[in-house]
């Protein structure tokens, strides 16, 4: 039940690597806070910050508004699951889970109630005297989620603690995080560079690149209002549309111009555009790939692009076409059935367009 | 052609071997033999030797006896004295460096610190030394401390030696810096972490230092010579390799007891042996690997 609060941190390595810029972050009690990005994105630093494994070159860090830039590792009440497990060797499952209570001095007979207790909910009760070797990767994986569970910490760090699990086990281990939050109720920070896992365990999300926060926000609001191009692409799967185009306006009405292409745009885009100033200037139009439909032949709005490839993933088609020597993306219902090399009508769901300014890729709407 | 070569090859093979394994096994046939026959075979005077003449080597005794061994286990004092000696000198000096080495490496495999690098790069080149560079400053040290003639003067030195640092911090340098940093969130201050997760993760490391250091310090020679005056206190290492025509008898038997701890060793560590070896190989694994702690 505790609150994370990071002040303008900063964190330069001795080599030099700035690898957090100026990061602010207010965690909630009780919220599952995903950190999202590509690798060398300072997601992992952030995460180790917090835990007390890496120190703070600069900025405010406090757990329950205290502040804790120099308190140690074990002094934090954290529990972390590292991508590798880092489960100890030498040990059992039973030491390995009772060895944070054992640290701390907790008599046996309730260590013993405790682990066998955790180890049942995590369904490793039977496993409790092998070593870690005896294990498959996701029993591994389970005796590092009991080992941080069973000393009730105040706060989970995980990182990337799926990575080296099978997509299968993956997808399993995932809901049962999920799951385990939902049953703790404590307050979750979890690293991953994976958006599908960000998407759906995460009650906040947030986007880092290059050492600096580029969106923090719920899920959808992630999903359907990115701050800035790099959201728009890291979010979604396959990514988003980007297609260099041209502010135009004709009459009342206003248009995004690309190539021979022009498609109208909801009125109140187009006055925050014109608002905006960005009459006759350049922007980058984005558009997720389930926002273009397959249009009717009579759709005058409607651009024609050939068809270049259809995978077929079985719940859904996924359709590249050609588009100024670049690919676009549409997904469409498995019933769609077109060959490849055929043209087709594609129409633009105007009210889900993005606009993004060309220079600082920042959303304009 | 391929089986004739295979063949060819096998031979060769013993025959290297029979020629490796002749002076154990002349060693140990020959530590059966009496007094008599050993100097009958081993013993000439010194025109022989300007004629080049080679000894009569004998492997089947003309008669079995434990004579040597009774000799020297129980009718001379001397040779269980500087037994008793070697493991006097020896022990200390594993225990010791088995102590510090583990500490001193634990330090310089996982902790951050100034100047650590060129600390470790000092011990590198002391290992690099041999022996006698340091022999002098070493011996002027130990005299000013008073500990010439003392088995200490040996045990020191020995303790603090930089092999036993440079092996164990290959093996630190193996253990995982998740599992430690898993340690200091489980609530563990840097000597927990020590003795609760690098040691028993360094068993092996501990294990091939133990052997590595007996065999070398029970077969130290120059040490004890020039530390110690008092010849009542050399090691058995010294003893053997005084051993002249007058106790040619039971030269074999006290070899075969002199090697017979380290053999026990050996056998015992085999593994760890030939592991500790391999991780004394400067290799990639060893640069900088280190976390902060």
């Amino acid at each position: 039940m505790s609150k994370v609060v990071l002040k303008n941190i900063d964190k330069i390595y001795d080599n030099g690597f700035h690898a957090v810029k100026n990061l602010s972050l207010n965690i909630d009690s009780q919220e599952f806070v995903v950190l999202v990005g590509p690798s060398g994105c300072g997601k992992t630093t952030t995460l180790r910050m917090i835990a007390g494994l890496e120190q703070i070159t600069k900025g405010e860090l406090y757990i329950d508004e205290k502040l804790v830039n120099h308190v140690e590792a074990k002094d934090r009440d954290i529990a972390m699951v590292f991508q590798n497990y880092a489960l100890y060797p030498h040990m059992t499952v039973f030491d390995n889970m009772a060895f944070g209570l054992k640290m701390r001095k907790i008599n046996k007979k309730e260590i013993y109630k405790k682990v066998t207790e955790i180890a049942k909910s995590i369904d490793m009760e039977s496993l409790l005297n092998r070593k870690p070797h005896e294990l498959s990767g996701g029993q591994r994986q389970r005796v590092a989620l009991g080992r941080a569970i069973v000393r009730n910490p105040k706060i989970f760090l995980m990182d990337e603690p799926l990575s080296n699990l099978d997509a299968k086990l993956r997808v399993q281990m995932r809901a049962e995080i999920v799951k385990l939050y939902h049953r703790l109720h404590t307050t979750f920070i979890y690293v991953t560079h994976d958006q599908t896992e960000a998407m759906t365990m995460g009650t906040k999300i947030v986007v880092m690149n290059k050492g600096y926060i580029q969106q923090i926000a719920d899920p959808q609001t992630i999903y359907d209002k990115p701050a800035n191009l790099f959201v728009a692409s890291t979010i979604g799967s396959p990514q988003m549309n980007f297609i260099d185009a041209c502010v135009i306006a004709e009459g009342d009405l206003v248009y995004l111009k690309f190539g021979e292409f022009k498609i109208k745009i909801s009125s109140e885009i187009s006055e925050n555009l014109l608002k905006m100033g960005y009459k006759d200037r350049e922007v980058i139009l984005g558009i997720r790939p389930e926002n273009i439909r397959i249009a009717e032949e009579n759709n005058c709005d409607a651009i024609s692009l050939k068809l270049e490839l259809v995978e077929i993933l079985g719940y859904e088609n996924i359709l590249y076409l050609e588009l100024l020597e670049n690919n676009i993306v549409v997904k469409v219902d498995t019933r769609f059935g077109a060959t490849v090399g055929s043209y087709l009508n594609l129409s633009f769901d105007v009210e889900k367009i993005h606009v993004f300014d060309k220079i600082t890729k920042n959303a304009i709407i | 052609m391929s089986r004739i070569k295979a063949k060819i090859m096998t031979i060769l093979l013993i025959a290297l071997a029979l020629m490796m394994l002749f002076p154990m096994i002349l060693t140990v046939t020959n530590s059966f033999m009496g007094s008599q026959e050993i100097e009958n075979n081993y013993s000439r005077n010194d025109e022989e030797l300007d004629q080049n003449t080679f000894f009569s080597m004998k492997l089947i005794p003309d008669s079995v006896t434990l004579r040597q061994y009774y000799d020297i286990l129980i009718a001379k004092h001397k040779f269980l004295r500087m037994f008793w000696n070697s493991v006097f000198i020896v022990l200390p000096i594993v225990a010791g460096q088995v102590v510090i080495s583990s500490m001193a490496a634990f330090v310089f495999a996982k902790l951050k610190f100034k100047g650590k690098d060129v600390l470790f790069f000092i011990y590198i080149i002391i290992m690099m030394m041999p022996f006698q560079v340091t022999l002098v400053p070493n011996y002027i040290t130990l005299d000013k401390l008073g500990l010439i003639d003392k088995y200490s003067a040996i045990i020191f030195p020995g303790v603090f030696g930089a092999f036993g640092v440079f092996l164990m911090r290959q093996f630190m340098i193996a253990i995982p810096n998740e599992c430690i940093e898993a340690a200091r969130v489980d609530g563990c201050s840097l000597l927990q972490i020590f003795f609760k997760i690098a040691l028993p993760l360094s068993k092996g490391g501990i294990a091939s230092l133990a052997i590595l250091s007996f065999i070398d310090n029970w077969n130290m020679v120059e040490q004890p010579l020039i530390f110690l005056k008092d010849t009542n206190k050399y090691p058995l290492s010294i003893y053997l390799s005084k051993i002249n025509h007058t106790e040619l008898g039971i030269a074999f038997a006290a070899s075969i007891i002199y090697m017979l701890p380290m053999l026990l060793m050996f056998l015992y560590g085999e593994n760890y042996l030939v592991e500790g070896i391999s991780r004394s190989i400067i290799n990639d694994e060893g640069v900088d690997t280190s976390e902060y702690i």
